[in-house]
């Protein structure tokens, strides 16, 4: 891996081997906050924001870490980044930190910012893992904003917040279908793409 | 010094505690003023939305002014005792009044409710709360209401103001700042189409009947126009049954539930008794 190109570190995460589709990390937020396009796209853009800048912290410091609390470092390094986030998406976005309330705090728990500090950034140089968690951050958000485009569509015949399909409550023609909102709508979206990313790039099928 | 030994493992732990707590504790302090300012304006928004001065989803009234001045020209806060409805002279406010979750966790300034009391689902009854006077002429007399409001609907405590005019019957408007109901479902109370259908000016909705009880009630299903009570019942939410049945508890609540001695029962009928609800109150 040390050897890999930054073009391979970065862009690798978006199909070859992406978090949500191949690692199946991180689905929990995947489901709260696809409702709409707009949550999402500011989901994105915290969790690529922690992920990328907790994985160079991580590695800034690596070779310091003692390996009996590495975990806990990593962790603190993570909930300072979201702490961060959140106070600013507070200050700066109020009506949409409103709408994503608690989400915000739990990107501590998201598994591929842990993941990336773990698996990635304990073995590579600052830069090179600010990329894999720019990378990383980039492959989960696309998953985020494919399901999020389904749900907020079909959902409530809206696109950012923009009505696109008039719905019948207000005498169009579309009925919109009330189970996308809800969050098992966003596992079957997610199982579909992972079984087409699987169609077309069989090498990812897990063996039985 | 070794990565693994004792030493160096205390020393990393105390640098990485105090980088992160110093970086943590700027963020929280630098930003605070601003976090406060905008936490104010969505409650004086929500106020505005209310009191319909200003329409959901703009920033600024019919007239241009914008939410600051709309707040300071029709609107003027007023601590009072849920308790006996009495208002709290300024000097005499506890600091905490002003602060609903620091009452909730104290003893002294709030009470826990029995079972059967607490229809709206709040566990604790507060003992202050702030009510907004509202002036449709600035200048003018007080010419409604507007009370804080919560209960529980299907997943989470409901926030939200209800707005009387000075009647104390007619609805002026209700609106949520706060839920966690589910996205197009329960939380279609955010809806300002839901919202219009408690201040249709055609057919101004009631909280209370001739004889003076708590009438007002979501109903399942859309309500017949031509139904004698139709000015008591709203229609609720397709598809939020508890959601829709959480706001006619919280309202039956706040306005007085069975007894007229919960939630602003005691208040309003100050209000009532008062000369019509007019009792004169310097500006301030």
């Amino acid at each position: 891996m040390a050897d890999a190109s930054p073009k391979k570190v970065l862009f690798g995460p978006i199909l070859n081997n992406n978090p949500i589709a191949l690692q199946v990390l991180g689905i929990c937020s995947a489901l709260a906050v696809t409702t709409q396009l707009k949550t999402s796209l500011v989901m994105c853009l915290a969790v690529t924001f922690v992920v990328a800048f907790s994985s160079a912290a991580v590695a800034s410091i690596r070779l310091q870490i003692p390996s009996s609390i590495r975990i806990i470092v990593q962790m603190t390094i993570i909930a300072s980044m979201v702490i961060l986030v959140d106070q600013i998406l507070k200050a700066y976005a109020f009506g949409v930190s409103q709408q994503m309330s608690v989400f915000v705090g739990l990107i501590i728990t998201n598994c591929i910012v842990m993941g990336r500090a773990e698996g990635y950034a304990m073995k590579n140089s600052v830069g090179m893992s600010f990329l894999d968690g720019i990378g990383n951050g980039i492959g989960y958000s696309m998953i985020l904003l494919i399901v999020a485009f389904f749900r907020e569509l079909l959902g409530s015949g809206k696109l950012y917040g923009f009505q696109v399909l008039s719905v019948t409550q207000e005498g169009g023609w579309y009925e919109p279908n009330g189970m996308m909102l809800l969050p098992p709508s966003a596992f079957f979206i997610i199982g579909l793409i992972i079984w087409g990313v699987r169609t077309i790039r069989p090498d990812q099928v897990e063996e039985a | 010094m070794p990565r693994d030994s004792i030493a160096h493992t205390l020393k990393v732990t105390i640098i990485l505690c105090v980088v992160c707590s110093v970086a943590v504790s700027l963020a929280a302090v630098g930003l605070r003023d601003l976090q406060n300012a905008n936490r104010l304006e969505e409650r004086n928004r929500n106020i505005l939305i209310a009191s319909g001065f200003l329409v959901e989803g703009q920033d600024t009234g019919s007239d241009g002014r914008n939410i600051e001045e709309l707040y300071e020209a029709h609107i003027v806060p007023r601590v009072i005792r849920l308790e006996s409805g009495v208002t709290v002279p300024e000097d005499r406010v506890p600091p905490e009044a002003h602060s609903l979750n620091k009452m909730l966790q104290s003893d002294k300034l709030s009470d826990p409710l029995s079972q059967s009391e607490d229809i709206a689902g709040i566990r604790r009854q507060e003992k202050y709360s702030v009510v907004y006077e509202v002036h449709d002429d600035p200048e003018g007399p007080i010419t409604g209401w507007v009370l804080p409001v919560r209960g529980y609907g299907l997943w989470s405590t409901l926030y939200g103001f209800l707005a009387l005019d000075e009647d104390l019957s007619t609805i002026r408007g209700l609106t949520f700042y706060q839920h966690g109901e589910t996205p197009g479902l329960g939380g279609e109370v955010d809806n300002p189409r839901w919202k219009d259908l408690w201040r249709d000016p055609d057919h101004p909705k009631q909280a209370f009947d001739q004889d003076g009880d708590i009438a007002i009630q979501v109903t399942k299903g859309a309500v017949d126009p031509q139904d004698p009570e139709s000015s008591f019942k709203v229609d609720g939410l397709a598809g939020a049954t508890i959601t829709t049945r959480g706001i006619s508890s919280l309202l039956q609540y706040w306005l007085g539930g069975e007894t007229g001695e919960q939630g602003f029962g005691p208040f309003l009928q100050r209000l009532r008794s008062s000369t019509a609800g007019k009792e004169s109150v310097p500006r301030g």
